[in-house]
């Protein structure tokens, strides 16, 4: 309540204030929930896919590709579970007190960029597995030359047009969360 | 959304409007940002535990929200075709000569405070929304005796720019 006795209070509770718009705000959360929980089936997505194709294909798979397999879930689990850390900030610490929460934000912004960074440089460690399935594949002579080349150029089609538009994308973001953490520093500063 | 929340957030509403105004001159950029604080109050209403009063709790919601806001926004390209109204449209209703000239006290208040640090935007405004040194402390993080030696140097500044613009 306005303090009556007080002209700067008053003065204060005299101005024209906009009202939200409680339609907006209703599908803004609708969209929020979706992406949430499509960022959360993403990152279980990432592990169960190799789990399965080791899973099924047991029996079908040889010992290199087997193995290999194994080593890039251990890879997407360790991934995964770093990410969550990272990300361990931006979940429910709205209401705590503000210079708590200005540091926290702080710390999600260059957790971000190590995000992105991760992103980014993911690129050429999907290049260094590729490489090593399909050396693996010709040196243990597992499909003929002439299979091996038909299963290689997809692949390779795919991750031509796939690897350089995440690097791009990581990039943006990475310029994009260095900015605010610039902003945010100037505003600690202030 | 919940009926509870709902009227909560509309109870509040003007609350919100207010604390928009401290951040965002710009007409539709103040609008984004109420939107932005009103969403994040009605996701936070569920964490309410009752440590405070709601209107301390919803103000120190809306401040965090507000900062997350203008790292983000600060440094973002706007379009050459934006809209700059910094105030809506005047109303249609007869203005007296002193309607405007509080209006004009309005504006040079809200200038002054965007100008401010945020920790001084945060304890102003709040001080202004009724709430005790002891509230401001704990929402801003600070002591009781800092936020009251903080408000009363911007309660002087604020004082001596309203009287310049009469």
């Amino acid at each position: 309540m306005p303090n009556n006795q007080d002209p700067l209070s008053l003065l204060w509770h005299q101005q024209e204030v906009q009202k939200p718009d409680y339609q907006a705000l209703q599908i803004s959360w609708n969209k929020m929930r979706v992406k949430q929980r499509f960022y959360v089936l993403f990152d279980v997505l990432s592990v169960l896919v190799a789990f399965f194709i080791i899973w099924f294909n047991k029996e079908k798979l040889d010992d290199f590709t087997m193995g290999l397999m194994a080593i890039v879930l251990l890879i997407a689990i360790s991934t995964v579970i770093y990410l969550t850390w990272l990300r361990r900030f931006s979940l429910g610490w709205s209401n705590q007190n503000t210079a708590m929460y200005m540091q926290q934000l702080k710390k999600q912004l260059e957790n971000n960029i190590k995000i992105a960074n991760l992103s980014m440089h993911s690129g050429w460690a999907i290049i260094v597995l590729l490489v090593t399935f399909y050396g693996g594949l010709y040196i243990y002579e597992v499909f003929t030359p002439d299979q091996l080349l038909k299963k290689i150029y997809p692949t390779l089609t795919i991750h031509f047009l796939l690897l350089p538009s995440i690097w791009f994308w990581a990039k943006r973001r990475k310029q994009r969360f260095v900015k605010e953490l610039s902003e945010l520093n100037k505003i600690l500063e202030l | 959304m919940s009926t509870d929340f709902k009227q909560i957030l509309k109870e509040h509403a003007p609350l919100l409007g207010r604390v928009a105004a401290t951040y965002e001159a710009n007409f539709h950029m103040r609008q984004e940002l109420l939107q932005e604080i009103t969403l994040a109050v009605w996701q936070a209403l569920a964490k309410f535990k009752g440590d405070s009063s709601i209107k301390t709790y919803i103000l120190r919601v809306a401040h965090n929200k507000a900062i997350t806001h203008v790292a983000y926004h600060a440094k973002q390209p706007r379009n050459d075709s934006y809209c700059e109204v910094e105030t809506p449209e005047p109303s249609k209703a007869k203005t007296t000569d002193e309607q405007l000239d509080q209006q004009r006290q309005i504006q040079q208040m809200l200038i002054h405070i965007r100008n401010m640090p945020i920790q001084t935007r945060q304890v102003v405004t709040m001080s202004m929304e009724g709430l005790s040194y002891d509230e401001i402390a704990d929402a801003c993080g600070i002591s009781a005796s800092n936020a009251g030696v903080v408000l009363n140097r911007a309660r002087k500044t604020l004082m001596e720019s309203i009287q310049d613009a009469q």
